[in-house]
C-alpha cells in the first residue's frame, strides 16, 4: 500500500513538473512572470 | 436608393506610439483600465501589448507599441512599431509627446505622419511642463500638425477622456493625407523620381505609401531594401533600387553628406520651426536650475554618484530584512503549526503515516519553506518600486552606465541587467533594443548573472540561519557580486568573441516624480505575487516529486543517502567537494535549482526539515554547513546554470543552440570556480 501511494505521488509529481515545464517553455516566460505574459507566444503569431 | 448590405462592425485598432518614458503605458493603462508594468525609465515596453476599451458601448482594440525615439530600422522595437502601423494600418495611432522634451518627441510625430498614420496627439505631462515654465499652445501646435492635440497629464487621468474622444472623431474622419515636409529642390527632384517608378509598379504602391518610401530608400534604409528586393517577379521593383542607388550618390556628391543625414537634418528644421511657432518659455528659465537638476548635481556626481548608489542599494536590502525579519518568523511558526495540526488531524482519522508525512515533510516542509519568505520579498519590491517611480534608479543605472561604458559594454545594456533583477527572462527579451548584434549577444550571455527574484529565497534562507546580524550585508554582497562578474564577463567576451567599437548612447534621466501609492503598490503585487503562483505551480512540483525519490525505494528512510533522492545527489557530491558543499542534499538542490531558483529551498526544506524540524534549524544542526561552505553555496547558486526558462530565451533571442550552450557551460564553470575560490581563500584567511 505504501509503495502504491509513493508511486502515485512520484508519478503526480513528474506529470506536474513537466507539464509546469512545458507550458513555460512554451510561452518564454518564468512561471507566473507578470512582464511577459504571452509575449513571445503573441510574437510567434505575428 | 440602393439596398445598404449590413455588415458586422469591425472592432477599431487604437495603437499607441511614442518615445521612450514618456507615460505610454501609463495612457494605455488609463485607456484600457490595464495595470500594465510602467516604470520610471526608458524602455520598459519591449513587447505590443494588447487591450480593450469601452466607450460609449463599443469596443476598441488597443495596441501599445515599443517606445522608440525614430521609425528607421537600426533596432528591433523600431522595426516592430512602424511594421504595425504600415501593415496593420490602425485606424488611430495616439502619438504621447512629452511636453517637457517637445523638440525631440516631434521627430517621431513628423515620421508617423509622412507614413500617413491617422494621429492625434497627446501631449503628456503638460503639468511638468508648467513646472518648468514651458508654456505650449495645443491650439497652435494642432493647426500647424493638422492633427488633434490633446494636452494631458496621464498620472492623474487628466485629459484621457477628451483624448478617447478626438481618437474616436478622428477614425470617423477620412485619412489624411500624409505629411509632406520640404526637403529643398535637390531632395524633392529626386523623391519625384522615385515616386514616379513607384506608382508605376502597383505591388509596391499599394504596400508602401510612395513619397514615404522614396524618402526610405533614399535614406538607405536596409529593411526597405531588402524587402524591395524580394519582389524578384516585377521588373520596376529592380529598376527602383537602381534608381535609389543613383539618387543616393548623386545627392551625396552635390550636397557634400549622405542623403540620410541631409534628409534627418532637414526633418529637424521642421521641428525647430514649430517648436517656435508653438513654444513660448518665460523669461530667465534657461538660466535657473530645477529641483531635479540640483538632485542630480549630487547623485550623478562623477565621484560621489557610485557610494550614494550602494548606500542606497544597502539602505533597502538593510531595512528590507530587518522589517521582514519578525514577520518570516511568524509565517515560518504558523506553517510548522500547520503541518503539524495536518499530520495530527490525518493520524486521529486513522490515515497511513505515509500520507502524514508526505503533508508535513513534503507539502508544508517543501513550499511552507519557499513560502516563509513573502514578506522580506514584498518589502524588498516595495522599496526598489519606490526608487523606480522616483526617477532615482534611472539615476543607478546612469551612473553604472559610465563604469560599464569604461569596461566596453554599451550604455544600453544596463536597462536589461536592471529588468534581470526581477527575472531574467523578461531581461534578455529587452536587449532587443540593442541594435548592433555584438553588443547584444554579449548583454545576453551576461544577464543570467544578474540576481534574480528567485534566487533571493536561497540567499535569504543561509543568510537569516548562518549571518543573522548581517543578513542584508551578505545578501548585498551577493548581487553586487553578480555585476561584477557581468562587467567582467561582458569586456572577456568583447575581447574574444565580439570585437569591436562600443556605439555611443546617450542615456536620458527621466525628471523626479513623487512615486503614487497606487503605482507602488501594483509593482510590489505584480513582482510578489509571481513569487505565490511559482510556489502553488513549479516549486509545488519539484517538492512532490523530490519527497517521493526521499521516500525511495520503499522502505528506506526518508531523506537518507540511500534514498533515491540521496544516491542520485552522491553522484555529483564529490565535484563540489572543494567548495565546501560536497554532500548530496547540496548537489540534489542544485540540480532541481535549475528547473526554477526557488526549487533550492523547497528542495532542502522538504530534506531537512524532517519531523519536528523547521528546514533553516535543519540545516544548521546537520553539520554540512559551516558559514564559509554556506556562502559559497550561495555564490554557486548566483552563477551556475540559469534556470531551464532563461535557457529557453536565450535560445530563442540568439537563435543558435551554440550560443545557448556556451551560456549554460560557462556559467556552470565561472559558479564552481567562484565558489571554489571562495572556499579555499575563506579558509586560509582563517574563516571557518
Amino acid at each position: 500500500m505504501e509503495w502504491a501511494f509513493i508511486i502515485g505521488v512520484a508519478l503526480v509529481g513528474m506529470g506536474l513538473l513537466s507539464w509546469q515545464v512545458a507550458s513555460n517553455l512554451k510561452e518564454g516566460r518564468c512561471a507566473g512572470c507578470p512582464y511577459t505574459k504571452r509575449g513571445l507566444r503573441r510574437e510567434g503569431k505575428k | 436608393m440602393g439596398a445598404t448590405v449590413k455588415s458586422r462592425p469591425e472592432i477599431q485598432t487604437i495603437a499607441l506610439a511614442g518615445n521612450l518614458n514618456v507615460g505610454k503605458t501609463c495612457i494605455f493603462n488609463a485607456l484600457t483600465g490595464a495595470r500594465q508594468y510602467v516604470g520610471n525609465w526608458p524602455g520598459v515596453t519591449v513587447e505590443k501589448k494588447e487591450g480593450r476599451l469601452i466607450h460609449e458601448g463599443r469596443t476598441y482594440h488597443v495596441i501599445d507599441l515599443p517606445g522608440t525615439y525614430s521609425l528607421s530600422a537600426y533596432s528591433e522595437d523600431e522595426v516592430i512599431a512602424r511594421n504595425y502601423i504600415l501593415f496593420d494600418k490602425p485606424h488611430v495611432v495616439i502619438n504621447v509627446v512629452d511636453a517637457t522634451n517637445l523638440e525631440r518627441n516631434l521627430y517621431l510625430t513628423t515620421l508617423l505622419l509622412e507614413m500617413g498614420a491617422n494621429v492625434v496627439m497627446a501631449l503628456n505631462m503638460m503639468d511638468e511642463a508648467q513646472q518648468r515654465n514651458i508654456e505650449i499652445d495645443p491650439n497652435r501646435l494642432s493647426q500647424l500638425l493638422g492633427i488633434p492635440v490633446v494636452p494631458t497629464v496621464a498620472t492623474r487621468n487628466q485629459g484621457i477622456k477628451e483624448l478617447i474622444a478626438r481618437a474616436v472623431e478622428r477614425m470617423a474622419a477620412p485619412s489624411p493625407a500624409p505629411l509632406k515636409i520640404d526637403y529643398g529642390k535637390d531632395i524633392e527632384g529626386e523623391i519625384e523620381k522615385l515616386q514616379e517608378l513607384i506608382e508605376k509598379t502597383p505591388v509596391i504602391k499599394d504596400r508602401y505609401p510612395s513619397r514615404w518610401l522614396a524618402l526610405k530608400l533614399l535614406e538607405g534604409d536596409r529593411r526597405v531594401i531588402e524587402e524591395i528586393k524580394e519582389i524578384k517577379w516585377d521588373k520596376n521593383a529592380e529598376k527602383i533600387l537602381i534608381q535609389a542607388e543613383e539618387s543616393r550618390r548623386y545627392l551625396s556628391e552635390l550636397l557634400g553628406d549622405d542623403p540620410e543625414t541631409l534628409i534627418v537634418d532637414r526633418r529637424y528644421g521642421f521641428i525647430a520651426g514649430l517648436v517656435r511657432e508653438a513654444v513660448k518659455k518665460k523669461p530667465g528659465v534657461e538660466k535657473r536650475l530645477t529641483l531635479s537638476d540640483k538632485i542630480d548635481a549630487i547623485v550623478t556626481h562623477r565621484y560621489l554618484g557610485l557610494p550614494i548608489f550602494l548606500v542606497a542599494m544597502w539602505a533597502v536590502f538593510e531595512l528590507t530584512f530587518r522589517l521582514a525579519e519578525p514577520l518570516s518568523e511568524w509565517l515560518e511558526e504558523a506553517f510548522g503549526w500547520l503541518g503539524e495540526a495536518s499530520a495530527g488531524w490525518l493520524a486521529s482519522m486513522g490515515a497511513p503515516e505515509i500520507l502524514a508525512s508526505f503533508v508535513k515533510d513534503g507539502l508544508f516542509g517543501g513550499v511552507g519553506a519557499v513560502l516563509v519568505f513573502i514578506p522580506p520579498i514584498f518589502l524588498l519590491f516595495f522599496f526598489i518600486s519606490l526608487l523606480e517611480d522616483s526617477g532615482y534608479m534611472a539615476r543607478g543605472a546612469y551612473v553604472m552606465d559610465r563604469i560599464m561604458h569604461s569596461f566596453g559594454l554599451h550604455g544600453k545594456s544596463f536597462i536589461p541587467m536592471l529588468l534581470g533583477f526581477g527575472c531574467n527572462v523578461p531581461a534578455i527579451m529587452a536587449t532587443r533594443t540593442l541594435e548592433n548584434r555584438s553588443d547584444r549577444m554579449i548583454t545576453i550571455l551576461i544577464n543570467p548573472l544578474m540576481s534574480c527574484m528567485a534566487r533571493l529565497p536561497v540567499y535569504l534562507l543561509f543568510a537569516m540561519t548562518f549571518f543573522p546580524e548581517h543578513t542584508g550585508i551578505v545578501v548585498f554582497s551577493l548581487y553586487l557580486l553578480g555585476i561584477l562578474l557581468a562587467i567582467l564577463m561582458g569586456r572577456l567576451f568583447r575581447a574574444l568573441f565580439f570585437k569591436g567599437e562600443v556605439a555611443p548612447f546617450v542615456m536620458e534621466l527621466p525628471p523626479y516624480r513623487m512615486p503614487t501609492a497606487k503605482s507602488v503598490l501594483i509593482h510590489m503585487w505584480d513582482r510578489g505575487s509571481a513569487f505565490i503562483r511559482k510556489a502553488g505551480t513549479i516549486i509545488l512540483a519539484v517538492v512532490i516529486l523530490v519527497w517521493a525519490l526521499a521516500n525511495l525505494p520503499v522502505g528506506v528512510e526518508y531523506a537518507s543517502e540511500e534514498s533515491w533522492l540521496g544516491q542520485l545527489g552522491s553522484v555529483f557530491a564529490p565535484l563540489f567537494q572543494p567548495a565546501g558543499f560536497g554532500h548530496w542534499q547540496a548537489a540534489v538542490a542544485l540540480i532541481t535549482g535549475i528547473l526554477a531558483k526557488e526549487a533550492v529551498v523547497g528542495t532542502l526544506g522538504a530534506v531537512y526539515g524532517v519531523g519536528e524540524e523547521k528546514a533553516h534549524v535543519g540545516i544548521l544542526e546537520s553539520g554540512h554547513w559551516t558559514p564559509l561552505s554556506a556562502y559559497a553555496f550561495l555564490v554557486m547558486t548566483l552563477i551556475y546554470i540559469p534556470c531551464v526558462a532563461t535557457i529557453a530565451v536565450i535560445r530563442r533571442e540568439t537563435n543558435s543552440w551554440k550560443w545557448t550552450a556556451f551560456a549554460v557551460a560557462y556559467t556552470l564553470v565561472l559558479g564552481w570556480i567562484t565558489a571554489v575560490l571562495i572556499y579555499q581563500v575563506g579558509r586560509l584567511l582563517g574563516f571557518s
